[in-house]
Parts: C-alpha cells; structure tokens; sequence
C-alpha cells in the first residue's frame, strides 16, 4: 500500500509552472532520491507535500487522507515532518528546547495546567524533554543540548534539524539536501543516519540532494525532475545511463 | 529546584502575604513615594504584557494604549453606574480588553512586522475616537467621580499573577510553541506548531492584562480622558520592554520601574539647571539610541537566553 500519493499535481506561481502534472507514489519504509538540476521545483514538491503551497491542480493523499490544500501543521500532525535547505531552526532557543517545540506535539496539555504548575504539568514537561533528549541522541548531539542553536557549527546545525524533525514522530520524512556542506566524513556520518532512520525507526524517506554518492549509495528508486516534470524514474543504476537525465545535467551536446 | 517546586503555592501565599502586609503600612509611606511606586506597578504590568506579544511572540504591536483605554473605560464605567466590586470591574475589563484583541488579532495577525504595527496603532486610535465620542462615559469632557479603589495591595497582587503566568507561560510548552513563532514562523508551522492560535493566544493575554492595567490606573487617577491613551502612550510601554530586552520578563519589570522613576528623578534635573523645558523626552530619546547602539538587545539581554538550570 502506498503512504504517500502525489496525482497531477501542479503548482503554479504566476503564470510559471513551478511543478506540472507530478504524479508519485511512495510506498511504506522506502528511501526516494528526488534529483534534478537547480530550479528544477524539488522543493516545491517538498513545500505542497507539507502544505506551504496550495496547488492549483491535483490531489495529495497520505495514509489515505487526502492533505491537499490542509495548513502545514496539520500535515505535521499527521505524520509528515521535514528539513530545510537553507537551515531553519529556532536561532535564540538552546538545542533542547529547539527538539522539545516538535517533541511536544503530540502531547496536550491544557493552560490551566500550565499557568497553575500542576504535578501533571511537570509530568508532561518532563516526558518531552525525555523524548527530545532521545532524538538528540539519535543524531549525536545530546552533549551539547544547552548550546545556543546559532552557535553550533554548520554540520551539526543540519543534524539538529533532523532531531527535530523525527522528535514529531513522523512517518515520513522529507530531507531536502541534508549533506550540503558536509565534509565528506560528515556526509557517511548521515548516509549510516539516514539509514538507520529507515531502519530502525521505520521511517519513509524522501530525499533531495545534490551530493550523487548519497544519492546513489542509500536510495532504493529515484525520481528525476526538470522544469517542473518528471523525466526519469528508476533505480540509481537505470537512472545513471539514462540519456535524458545526462542531458538534463550537461547539456544535450555532452550526449550527442 | 525539585524541592523548591514542591513549595510553588507556599511562595505565592506568602508573596500575597507580604503585599498584604506592605498595604498596611502604606498609609505611613510619603504619598509622593506612594504614587511613584502605584506607577511604577501598573507599568510592569503594561510592560510585562507588551512583552509576551512583542518579545516572546515577535509580533509588533502597537496598540497597547488603546487596550488600556478599554479596561480603564470599562471597569470604571461598571464601578461608578453599577457600584461592582473592584476586582470583578478589573477583570471585566481585562476581559473586554481581551475580546477586543481576539476580534483585532484575527484579521491583522496574518501581517507581519511593520504591517501590524500600523494595524495595531490603527486599532489603538480608533478605539481613543469612540472613547471621545461615547457621552455615557464622559466624551471628551472625560469621566470625573471614579472611585478610589486602588491601593498597593490590588496593584501589587496584579503584579505577582502577571509575573507569575508569564514565567509559567515561557517555560511551558505553549511557551516554546510561542517562542518558535518568533524564531522562525516558517519552521515553526513545519513542527505542527498551529501558529495562528498561539499568536491570538499572546495577543490576549497581553490585551487582557492591559485592561487590567488600566482599570488600575483609572481608580487610582479617579479620572479619565481619552487623551491619556494616545499612541505616545503605547510607545511609552514600548521603550519600556526594548529597553529591558525584548522578551526578558526580569529585564522588563526592572525596566519598567526605572523608566517610571527616572521622569520624577530628572525634575530635579528641571530645578537644577532652573530651565522651563522638561528634558523627559529628550533623555528619553537619547536613552533610547544609546541603548540601541551600546546594547541592541536590551539591559538584561532579551532573545538571548540563559543556559537551563539542571
């Protein structure tokens, strides 16, 4: 069964078609490469996925609910967490308390609670940061959770925004160009993460990036987008000697 | 801290027991000191509530005044023709205060930055020229026969609670949800933080107790004029919190009782140098730009947080 569903999908800015007619299917625990040359609309496919695009056409279904067109926290509710290309964390806000804002959200707890410090407030405080400490964990940096997040170095700044996304406890998770950056020791650091992602914690991952020994080491199908359309789908080997995925990277005369 | 905890309502006890006690002596104190210290309580107030939509939720507003205006209008309003009791006024009026944020909020929260603020002032006189045109409460001739309900003890109490439900509020994880909308709205949405909710949220409470604040301020006075609630006086509360660092409570209380203090102080400054001209709002500019240029992020550093205690 599929998790996640993307039917002629098509996102317009102006009269621009950002992404057209984007059909995809992601099925439960698999790891999808999204690639493409620059502008090629990967991140707007990451964007109406999470809901911060509205398309004009199409329909977005995950777990058989259809999302298009829902608020992105709503979609984070659901189960569909992410990262950002340009790194998007909460700056001024120590590590932990960057992971405990995505780990609380499935925890409820009223304001009267709060604003009276009830012996289940402390209880619920105390579980959140349990679990932000256990996904701080998982990516290595739970020695340094009372550092400042702007103060961290570049590498690991991407690591604490994946913390924070699996801290929702998502199903699936969008990693748009998790490696940019990284050294190349960093870089097998998170392709052993990402996989223990899938692995372990059973996550669906879908992954933009630009880094090809990534894409190529860890991703069971990927899918090649240009100017907005699918051009190539298929296992990383079939992808490699496809003529129109060269041409898309290099220009048509590198092929002729 | 886990044995300080268990004593949490102790300390608030005996916070109103000593309010109580220092209302007591009160009368012996000077009434000048006396009033300087009743302002100096009803501006933490302000101050503290300016802060949790300015400097904990990022949104800029600058309607302040005229929040202010509704619960003093309001609660006075109850008290002179209904004769209500002095907290059931004060929090009718916060309350209203607080409805009067929620109808603003919805519609001008979608704007960002300078867009809201503009709003907000908006909104702020708007509310100043019905106050001017609503006869039952005195128009623009003002609303003279309040009665003399506020004494420290009310202004001190108010004082504790608001202190003491912003604390809980920050550190709570509605107090991270509220914070992250400042930090990065964006990522903020992306973690399932329902943003629109959090940012109405702050705007009410920052509204209510500022209705608060100004049924405080009316009983005291024991007269109202729409004059008072210009936006000047939204500014005022403004200096008051960029002063003490943006989304630091502590930094904005300390804030909010010097920069009381300091117009009465530069009076002497007045006799001294024997001149007409009140310096006020000139050291109050000045203050400003070196503040900004010496330390952009306030006294006690706001946006800048400390270390969590273990």
């Amino acid at each position: 069964m599929s998790l996640l569903k993307l039917e002629g999908v098509t996102v317009a800015f102006g009269g621009l078609l950002a992404v057209s007619n984007f059909d995809l299917e992601v099925n439960d625990k698999e790891l999808v490469g999204l690639i493409g040359p620059n502008g090629a609309g990967k991140t707007t496919v990451f964007n109406v996925i999470t809901g911060f695009h509205i398309p004009i056409r199409g329909k977005i279904t995950f777990t058989n609910i259809n999302i298009t067109g829902k608020s992105p926290s709503y979609i984070a509710k659901l189960g569909i967490s992410r990262t950002f290309q340009n790194i998007r964390l909460f700056p001024n806000l120590t590590v932990l308390e960057n992971v405990m804002i995505s780990a609380q959200l499935h925890f409820n707890i009223s304001y009267l609670h709060t604003f009276f410090r009830t012996p289940l407030f402390y209880k619920v405080e105390k579980s959140i940061e349990e679990k932000a400490l256990r996904s701080l964990e998982l990516v290595g940096l739970k020695g340094v959770k009372d550092e400042t997040a702007k103060n961290l170095p570049y590498g690991d700044q991407r690591k604490l925004e994946i913390a924070r996304a699996i801290a929702t406890e998502p199903r699936l998770i969008l990693l748009d160009e998790p490696a940019a950056g990284m050294n190349p020791r960093e870089t097998d650091e998170l392709m052993k993460m990402i996989k223990f992602l899938r692995d372990e914690l059973d996550l669906t991952i879908i992954l933009i990036e630009h880094d090809m020994r990534v894409v190529m080491n860890i991703c069971e199908r990927v899918v090649v987008l240009n100017y907005g359309e699918i051009i190539a789908e298929g296992t990383p080997n079939e992808i490699k000697t496809k003529p129109e995925v060269l041409e898309a990277y290099l220009g048509s005369t590198a092929v002729g | 801290m886990e044995n300080l905890k268990k004593f949490r309502y102790l300390f608030f006890i005996l916070g109103v027991l000593i309010i109580y006690l220092v209302d007591l002596i009160s009368p012996r104190i000077n009434p000048y000191y006396f009033q300087i210290i009743i302002f100096a309580g009803i501006n933490i107030v302000l101050a503290v509530s300016l802060n949790v939509i300015n400097g904990l939720c990022g949104q800029f507003s600058l309607g302040h005044a005229g929040f202010m205006a509704v619960g003093a209008y309001f609660s006075s309003f109850l008290t002179f023709y209904y004769h209500t009791s002095f907290p059931l006024a004060l929090i009718a009026g916060g309350i209203l205060a607080g409805l009067i944020g929620l109808g603003v909020g919805i519609p001008t929260l979608r704007l960002r930055g300078d867009y809201l603020a503009i709003a907000t002032l908006g909104m702020g006189e708007i509310i100043r020229v019905i106050l001017f045109n609503l006869d039952i409460v005195g128009g623009a001739r003002g609303f003279p026969g309040i009665p003399k309900y506020t004494n420290f003890f009310w202004v001190y109490l108010v004082v504790l609670i608001v202190l003491v439900s912003s604390y809980n509020l920050l550190k709570s994880p509605q107090g991270r949800a509220i914070l992250s909308i400042r930090e990065d709205e964006i990522a903020s949405e992306a973690m399932g933080v329902n943003t629109t909710q959090f940012k109405i949220f702050a705007f009410i409470f920052g509204a209510f107790w500022a209705g608060v604040a100004g049924g405080l301020w009316a009983h005291y006075l024991q007269f109202l004029h729409p004059s008072s609630f210009t936006f000047m006086k939204s500014v005022e509360v403004l200096v008051m919190i960029v002063l003490g660092g943006l989304g630091s409570i502590s930094g904005v209380t300390i804030s909010a009782v010097f920069l009381t203090i300091l117009p009465e102080l530069l009076r002497y400054v007045k006799v001294l140098f024997n001149t007409t001209v009140d310096p006020r709002m000139v050291i109050y500019s000045l203050l400003l730009i070196l503040t900004m240029l010496l330390r952009p992020q306030g006294l006690l550093g706001g946006y800048r947080r400390k270390v969590r205690e273990q």
